[in-house]
């Protein structure tokens, strides 16, 4: 395990998220709970498109903790570990679905090269999603990413974890 | 305008086609200001710098023009306070790459600040990095 480059508070939460180093700024972890809930929960698009791309995300940034996390409402609409399996580099080569690569190319974009978004992806997305669907996914992204690195940076993170299911935020 | 809606064109507008989303948005990233959780040129320092690293296009309100000029060079510049340099570094290696932060770069940031001060400047620069990014997808108007 990694050293924590700050120290743990007192005082956090048993969750994983509220435990962690987080809690050394209450309000904040207050108003980014109520945004990540409203994300997963009170949103349009369906569990299994943003877990398909948190999950991508989670690899690509290499969050240790973000890649064994799962959440619950997205396995119970039907995203497999069979499928999750398969949300890897050569994921265009996999049995998963056109929508589900066609999210995680965007994610890649998101992550790699946010100017590279082509018209011919762009008609792609727009063919498979309504804007605010877009919108969220996006707003999702940034999310996933933002918190995926602030792990990373924070240190204190072990080498490894095994795969843990978590309800999902509301 | 924005290639997801013709009717949109700032970032308000295509992030309202998410109301509930953006209000909490907006609720999240006040509690720096309000709260007091880092100071307001730092903030304004750090999401400007962001902006340029990825080509956004956009420009954070409320920066001299001399600030403006020398934020690429921030090493290089007297204008620049030892936490805004610090936190400047960091926000560079976020954007880019979160795996080449050291505890050094920590070090420093927490030497002006505090570990509470690191945490508040991490989640800041979460969204500002995923939202400049969010930006230049979403919203083509203002797009380098």
């Amino acid at each position: 395990m990694s050293q924590s480059r700050v120290r743990l508070p007192e005082a956090a939460g048993d969750d994983p998220i509220s435990g962690s180093a987080l809690a050394l700024q209450p309000e904040a972890l207050a108003a980014f709970n109520r945004l990540y809930g409203t994300l997963w929960s009170r949103g349009v698009l369906d569990h299994p498109s943003k877990e398909t791309a948190r999950l991508r995300n989670a690899r690509k940034t290499n969050c240790v903790f973000c890649k064994n996390v799962r959440f619950a409402k997205a396995k119970e609409a039907g995203l497999s570990e069979e499928q999750v399996e398969q949300i890897r580099d050569d994921y265009a080569n996999s049995d998963l679905s056109p929508r589900q690569k066609l999210i995680l190319r965007y994610t890649d974009i998101f992550l790699t090269d946010p100017h590279g978004l082509d018209d011919s992806l762009k008609k792609e997305l727009k063919a498979e999603f309504s804007p605010p669907e877009l919108v969220e996914l996006t707003a999702g992204l940034a999310l996933f990413m933002g918190f995926s690195k602030i792990a990373v940076s924070l240190g204190g993170m072990p080498e490894s974890l095994p795969t843990f299911e978590m309800p999902t935020p509301e | 305008m924005s290639w997801i809606d013709n009717s949109c064109s700032s970032f308000e507008e295509v992030f309202s086609l998410r109301d509930n989303l953006y209000r909490d948005y907006q609720s999240f990233a006040q509690v720096f200001v309000s709260e007091g959780l880092l100071d307001g040129r730092l903030m304004q320092l750090c999401q400007q710098r962001c902006e340029q690293l990825h080509r956004s296009g956009h420009s954070v309100s409320g920066l001299d023009k001399d600030l403006l000029e020398a934020l690429p060079q921030w090493y290089n510049s007297p204008l620049f306070s030892p936490l805004e340099k610090a936190a400047l570094q960091l926000a560079e290696c976020f954007c880019l790459d979160p795996h080449s932060i050291s505890d050094a770069m920590t070090d420093a940031v927490i030497a002006h600040s505090s570990d509470a001060g690191l945490v508040a400047l991490l989640e800041y620069l979460a969204l500002c990095d995923g939202f400049a990014r969010f930006r230049v997808l979403l919203v083509t108007e203002e797009a380098a």
